[in-house]
């Protein structure tokens, strides 16, 4: 089966916990997962400098960096196929914010199943059509 | 997906956290008001709304997000509301800790009874929006042996409590409200004020079934 990186960025250990957990479900049948976690929005960058993620799912409000900034950063720098913000903040000047960061979904939560999944996907698919892993 | 080990997981993990935050929430309630301070209080009710959501905890989560919306404001006076809303979510976090550890000396009890429980007791203690009525009710109280100057002045804290949290009409009656204050006795205007609260949707009898105990 296929493997695909995954960085997950919240300063939740409940809410990482929670999250891995629904993506670890969600990818059942379709890859294994390489999870890394991050607590900061420098813990996330120094980690993407270290490995290549192939789907990225930050938190916005952190401590120190914010994950627009870091949604930015892994984008500018490629260093993340996919990245997805993962917020309880739905305002539109807030998802203007992402969408000018770069990011690829903006999820609001409670976090949605369905969305999760294909969101997976396609990290999946991205990372098959270079032929990658 | 969810296991009972792993809803177990989740709900000591929860706990950990919530601790940490609060002592966190504690300290940076202590320091002095600045913009820094107010976007530190955010962020940590901000991880708290999150954290409490995820095992749904509705009445922590509300009352997280209400002190969430109030630090993101950024004004000053919303300090003596989140110093209240944070012994509120410190009450219900010991109820929860209690509750676990309580529960985790009997083998059987599994993680859905656990946290069944764990809400039961939270909305049998604290119905919905009873944290906003808390809000309310501490202002009313201290309407007793006030000059019509402060009355006014609560008013306009409840006003701007009522804006944060898009409840506009009665935004608009308590502006009214503080308009007429000098035709108004202290007594009367205190009637006026929970006819207002009482006749509004959002609140009605059970707000006022809430003052009335509180008053006892």
């Amino acid at each position: 089966m296929n493997q695909l990186q995954v960085l997950i960025v919240d300063d939740s250990p409940t809410a990482a916990l929670f999250l891995q957990a629904k993506l670890e479900a969600a990818a059942e049948n379709l890859a294994t997962l390489a999870i890394t976690r991050a607590k900061t929005g420098e813990e996330a960058l120094i980690a993407a400098n270290e490995t290549h993620f192939d789907l990225a799912i930050l938190d916005v409000v952190l401590p120190g960096i914010d994950g627009f900034s870091v949604c930015q950063t892994l984008k500018t720098k490629q260093q993340s196929r996919v990245v997805a913000l993962l917020t309880a903040l739905q305002s539109e000047s807030d998802k203007k914010k992402g969408s000018d960061a770069g990011c690829d979904v903006y999820i609001i939560k409670p976090i949605n199943e369905a969305t999760l999944s294909s969101v997976l996907k396609l990290a999946y698919i991205k990372a098959q059509s270079i032929g990658v892993r | 997906m969810q296991t009972d080990q792993f809803k177990k997981t989740l709900l000591t993990a929860f706990t950990t956290e919530a601790s940490e935050l609060l002592e966190q929430i504690s300290c940076t309630l202590q320091q002095e008001w600045s913009s820094t301070t107010a976007q530190l209080l955010f962020r940590h009710f901000h991880s708290l709304k999150g954290t409490a959501a995820l095992l749904e905890f509705e009445n922590l989560t509300q009352a997280a997000h209400l002190a969430e919306t109030l630090a993101r404001s950024g004004f000053e006076w919303t300090r003596s509301e989140l110093q209240y809303i944070f012994e509120y979510i410190t009450r219900s976090i010991e109820q929860i800790i209690n509750n676990q550890t309580e529960l985790a000396a009997y083998s059987s009890a599994n993680a859905d009874e656990l946290i069944n429980r764990i809400n039961m007791q939270e909305s049998s203690v604290e119905k919905e929006k009873q944290v906003l009525f808390q809000l309310f009710t501490k202002h009313l109280l201290n309407f007793e042996g006030k000059n019509s100057s402060m009355q006014s002045s609560s008013i306009k804290t409840l006003i701007r409590a009522a804006d944060l949290m898009e409840i506009s009409d009665l935004s608009v009656e308590l502006s009214r409200l503080v308009s007429a204050s000098n035709d108004y006795t202290d007594e009367q205007l205190q009637q006026h004020l929970l006819e207002q609260l009482i006749t509004h949707e959002s609140f009605g009898n059970d707000f006022l079934n809430f003052y009335q105990k509180a008053k006892q």
